[in-house]
């Protein structure tokens, strides 16, 4: 049961990035006369914005279906909830920053 | 990790939100602190016990009906937690929990059977399942006689555990075989839904809360039988539950033979002796294991949140919670001393 939930993140994660590298690559391919720096960089910036993404998304979903236990009992926390969302939500803001930072040195 | 955590942190928060509506220190300290039994439920209806409180305006209800009342929320918990939780091997496993309330009710039919008294005069003395209970209460309540309701629940485990002790009952003349055969039932059901559970966490965490509270009961059946029923040493270890945690039968063998209260504490394994060590009379044991399970219990919220003892540990929690409350307001309408309630409670309650 495991094996296969874990298996079936594994294809979804694949899938997820799959296409920002392919985005990346044709990114370069569109630039012409680029270096491989710059290629490799390109693609850095992809994979760095898709899997903090991807990682927010599911800190998103663990915390949120968390908060909403909690707020069905006890609503008056929705405020503290609201905070470590935006604590998950932060994750793909970092991926973000990383990107722009690779793509400012390319 | 993240699978367990996808899977049980909605339950794990929720839970975690409801054991946060249990009473706290101070409402524990302003009702052992009331000078009677209204002030205690003027109290009460200021806390979480509120909604399943009667109008107070119209004088102090009876005892025995406000502590049906009282075990509300606990069954509203059930149905809560069992809608949380991610799987149906899990779910399973708290409505075995829950079949004990199911056990109890029964009990009541057979004994208002038995005394022959009508539904109206012990109806306010069932605890109200709610929609969590599938057994079909009104058939039973038409039944005539005490086999008759035993046929009508050969369906069902009850009915078969039933079923066998029926030659007992017949024999000695006494409900007690029926009532210990509808226990023990409960704790069959209870052993299989954890013992089909898939995850080996949930797995260990469970055998662990239930051999706990096996252990728990074990102790305090074999006292009520030898001390309150004078029952002799082979027919107490008859009636215990097997599969605890570190009471064994030969624990049991011997518990259920001595005599005073120096040599039943010294037969005991050490964890309850250290427990137990101060006590001087029957009355006490009680409350200090009462006191040894919440540790047990408590431990349980301490470390890896995403796992179904969360669950187990906060309704026993809260049944033990909902006992002694009901102890407290049973002590307060005898007028008994604030020093005579506190010793019939476990410390977490009287200390917080």
């Amino acid at each position: 049961m495991h094996v296969k939930g874990c298996r079936i993140w594994l294809t979804q994660l694949f899938l997820l990035l799959l296409p920002t590298i392919g985005l990346a690559q044709e990114t370069v391919a569109t630039a012409g006369g680029s270096s491989e720096a710059a290629k490799w960089g390109y693609m850095a910036a992809a994979v760095a914005v898709g899997a903090s993404s991807l990682g927010a998304g599911i800190a998103v979903a663990l915390v949120g279906s968390a908060a909403m236990g909690a707020l069905s009992e006890r609503p008056e926390l929705a405020g503290r909830a609201l905070i470590f969302l935006g604590l998950a939500e932060g994750i793909a803001i970092y991926g973000l920053i990383v990107a722009i930072m690779i793509l400012a040195k390319i | 990790m993240l699978l367990a955590a996808a899977g049980y942190g909605y339950p794990n928060a929720k839970i975690r939100a409801l054991r946060s509506r249990r009473l706290t220190e101070q409402d524990r300290h302003f009702l052992l602190a009331a000078k009677d039994l209204a002030s205690c439920l003027f109290y009460l209806a200021t806390s979480s016990y509120a909604p399943c409180l009667p109008v107070l305006e119209k004088g102090t209800p009876e005892l025995a009906f406000l502590e049906r009342q009282l075990a509300r929320p606990l069954m509203d918990h059930y149905a809560k937690v069992v809608r949380s939780l991610p799987g149906a091997k899990e779910r399973e496993l708290i409505l075995a929990l829950f079949s004990r309330f199911e056990a109890e009710n029964l009990k009541l039919i057979l004994r208002s059977l038995f005394a022959d008294l009508s539904r109206e005069r012990v109806c306010h003395l069932l605890y109200p399942l709610g929609p969590l209970s599938d057994l079909d209460w009104d058939l039973f309540w038409s039944c005539r006689s005490i086999p008759e309701l035993i046929t009508r629940l050969r369906a069902n485990i009850f009915g078969r555990s039933l079923q066998h002790a029926l030659a007992q009952f017949e024999a000695q003349g006494r409900l007690f075989p029926l009532e210990m055969a509808l226990d023990f039932s409960c704790f069959r059901i209870l052993r299989q839904a954890a013992a089909a559970l898939t995850r080996r966490y949930d797995l260990a965490v469970t055998e662990n809360i239930l051999t706990s509270y096996i252990d728990h009961l074990n102790i305090s059946w074999v006292i009520r039988l030898k001390v309150e029923y004078g029952l002799a040493a082979e027919e107490i270890v008859n009636y215990t539950l097997p599969g605890g945690k570190l009471i064994s039968l030969d624990c049991l063998n011997r518990l259920s033979r001595v005599e005073g209260l120096a040599d039943f504490i010294a037969q005991l394994p050490v964890v309850f002796q250290a427990e137990l060590s101060a006590l001087r009379d029957w009355g006490g044991i009680r409350p200090a294991l009462e006191a040894y399970l919440l540790k047990v219990l408590a431990r349980i919220f301490a470390g890896q949140p995403f796992h179904l003892g969360i669950g187990v540990a906060y309704l026993l929690e809260k049944e033990l919670e909902l006992a002694n409350l009901i102890t407290l307001l049973q002590a307060k309408a005898r007028n008994l001393s604030v020093a005579e309630i506190s010793s019939a409670l476990p410390r977490q309650f009287t200390e917080g």
